[in-house]
């Protein structure tokens, strides 16, 4: 769906299962610029690719399976 | 401040995102953007480890409690704290501020425990195997032993990430918001709008331009 206000990840995310990806969510198609098990590297990363672009890259961490969100939504009280 | 989003489709699913970031505004520190997942089930908003420790969310107090919920494999522990949700409207080139109560998953006493023992068995495993030839059956077991406790350590830490949960408390900040949700088979076309209740924005930005080279 096109929308000027389309919030876009990249395609292909079955290799990054588990990880912390870092990518520009403007971008038509975006591309993973890095990607790490661990939160503070890809956080830091993140960081240094700002300074050097001036803008603000997306950093998620990519679930190991589809049923995530319903196990997150089980935190409540 | 009207915003109409489309559902935001990651690992293959459509869902409904909003796109944030978190700052610390004790120490003016902010997190990179995340995706947020918009739920109107949930009683609160969750916020991983990982983001309130790189903001550098207070940790809890020897007075302070942790509470306790029934969560991904096993109980999880959070703490509540306040902080700044920036949320960002493309459509404007606007980042609207807003003061929240957010819960941060942290890890309770045993996880901590665990954690500090498994960092301090890898150092000492590390200098073992310096000490070993490399190549030999000796250096090959530390190794195995390394990925092993490597393993354990992604296995709690695993259990305090997860996705960025927007609970009802935040919903709060809009004067409405709307699911346009069709059957299972269209989710790639639904969207949902929301309008943002002017009084209810500490600051308003602009969200930066990039650098041209």
């Amino acid at each position: 769906m096109s929308d000027e206000n389309s919030l876009n990840t990249p395609e292909n995310l079955e290799d990054f299962k588990g990880k912390f990806i870092v990518f520009f969510s403007e971008e038509d198609k975006p591309t993973v610029l890095f990607s790490s098990l661990l939160a503070q590297d890809a956080f830091t990363k993140a960081k240094e690719i700002e300074d050097e672009q001036g803008r603000k890259p997306v950093v998620i961490r990519v679930s190991e399976n589809t049923s995530n969100i319903a196990q997150m939504l089980t935190a409540r009280v | 401040m009207f915003c109409r989003l489309p559902y935001t489709e990651i690992n293959g699913k459509h869902r409904p995102y909003m796109e944030v970031l978190f700052c610390n505004p004790l120490i003016d520190a902010n997190s990179s953007k995340t995706f947020a997942l918009v739920d109107s089930g949930a009683d609160h908003t969750l916020i991983p480890y990982s983001i309130g420790s790189y903001i550098g969310l207070p940790v809890p107090t020897a007075e302070e409690e942790l509470s306790s919920v029934n969560g991904v494999g096993g109980d999880v522990s959070y703490i509540s704290r306040d902080l700044q949700i920036y949320l960002a409207n493309r459509s404007k080139n606007k980042i609207y501020v807003f003061n929240e109560t957010v819960w941060w998953l942290y890890p309770n006493k045993e996880m901590e425990t665990e954690l500090k023992d498994l960092e301090k068995e890898y150092k000492e495993c590390e200098n073992l195997q310096s000490q070993s030839i490399e190549g030999s059956d000796l250096h090959s077991h530390f190794e195995n032993q390394k990925t092993i406790m490597s393993n354990s350590y992604s296995e709690i830490m695993k259990r305090l990430e997860g996705e960025v949960l927007l609970g009802r408390p935040f919903f709060n900040n809009f004067e409405f918001i709307q699911f346009f949700h069709k059957d299972r088979e269209q989710e790639d076309r639904c969207f949902f709008n929301y309008k943002v209740i002017t009084d209810k924005v500490v600051n308003t930005l602009d969200i930066p331009r990039p650098n041209t080279p």
